[in-house]
């Protein structure tokens, strides 16, 4: 008796298996409006600026507008053009990660951080790989313009990470009021 | 000895920590092996210039990471944030070197070459582990 109580007591009602069976969104993504309204200006301005900036970049390899500027433009080495496709390939993403990311409403510190580590890598081996290379190293325009670009992309996810700081505090003083 | 050190991780976690120890040490042998052997070892042209201008930087990059690493758990600072950093960067690496460079770099007569290769899998599954971890841990609070 007490058995047949429990059962019934553990059915679920209509209104709750139609909840229960309703298909869950896995990734909801908000407007650029909505989520530049919890940012300050600064972090939307750093952030138009790396997305047109990377954009720009990324087109410009892909057109081949960019194979002479490049490691194997001066080499001619075939694992200096792979190694160049792959890290084009890999900001492409990154730049989409972060639009996703930040439609997706979270917390884009830690994946700064990580595009810091990337780009600063990249621009190391990038770099020393032109040292190496005897044309490249004694064209110091070259150089100075190929550095200042990488060094560029760092700069403004360093400071889109402290934008976003303030951010975070910004929103929380006015969730106080 | 501070007590927060002490506490914070998991036998799986140090476990984890041996593996990345262990493959720090190997990495750096081989990079020092082949910077001695350079020419014999690596047998084509395109492999000895790679290698003279990208193991290098690597070793330096693992070498630093694992030292700063290091004194984050010493002085028992959140160390979430690097073990993600580091991880996406091994991560890279390795398809790197997979996809682009076709294991230029591996000299598959050396010892030391072959027990590096062995162990990054080991490396990129500990590392994994240990950001994840991490990361809950300082979510936790």
């Amino acid at each position: 008796m007490v058995e047949r109580h429990d059962e019934e007591k553990a059915l679920v009602t209509d209104e709750e298996l139609d909840a229960l069976l309703q298909p869950r969104t896995v990734l909801q993504l908000s407007s650029y409006e909505k989520v530049f309204a919890t940012k300050t200006p600064l972090f939307k301005l750093y952030f138009y600026l790396i997305s047109m900036l990377g954009a720009l970049y990324v087109g410009s390899f892909m057109i081949g507008a960019l194979d002479n500027h490049l490691a194997f433009g001066w080499s001619e080495l075939r694992e200096h053009h792979d190694l160049s496709r792959l890290r084009f390939v890999a900001g492409f993403i990154m730049l989409a990660i972060v639009h996703v990311g930040l439609l997706a409403g979270q917390r884009l510190e830690t994946l700064f951080m990580c595009f810091i580590g990337l780009l600063t890598y990249i621009l190391v081996s990038g770099t020393s790989n032109l040292i190496a290379l005897d044309g490249a190293i004694n064209d110091p325009w070259f150089m100075g313009i190929y550095v200042s670009i990488q060094s560029l992309f760092i700069l403004l996810l360093l400071l889109l990470i402290r934008e976003e700081r303030r951010s975070i505090v910004r929103l929380w003083q006015l969730q106080d009021v | 000895m501070n007590k927060k050190l002490l506490d914070a991780p998991t036998g799986t976690y140090r476990f984890c920590e041996v593996i990345v120890v262990v493959f720090i040490l190997l990495a750096t042998v081989h990079t020092l092996l082949l910077r001695q052997l350079g020419g014999p070892a690596l047998t084509t042209e395109d492999a000895l210039f790679l290698s003279q201008t990208l193991m290098g930087h690597r070793a330096w990059l693992t070498m630093a990471l694992g030292l700063f690493y290091a004194y984050c758990r010493i002085t028992a600072k959140d160390c979430s944030q690097l073990l993600t950093v580091s991880c996406v960067l091994a991560w890279f690496i390795f398809i790197e070197d997979t996809l682009a460079l076709d294991n230029v770099l591996f000299v598959p007569e050396m010892l030391s070459g072959q027990l590096t290769q062995f162990s990054r899998p080991f490396l990129l599954v500990a590392l994994t582990y240990m950001a994840v971890e991490s990361r809950r841990r300082r979510s936790d609070g």
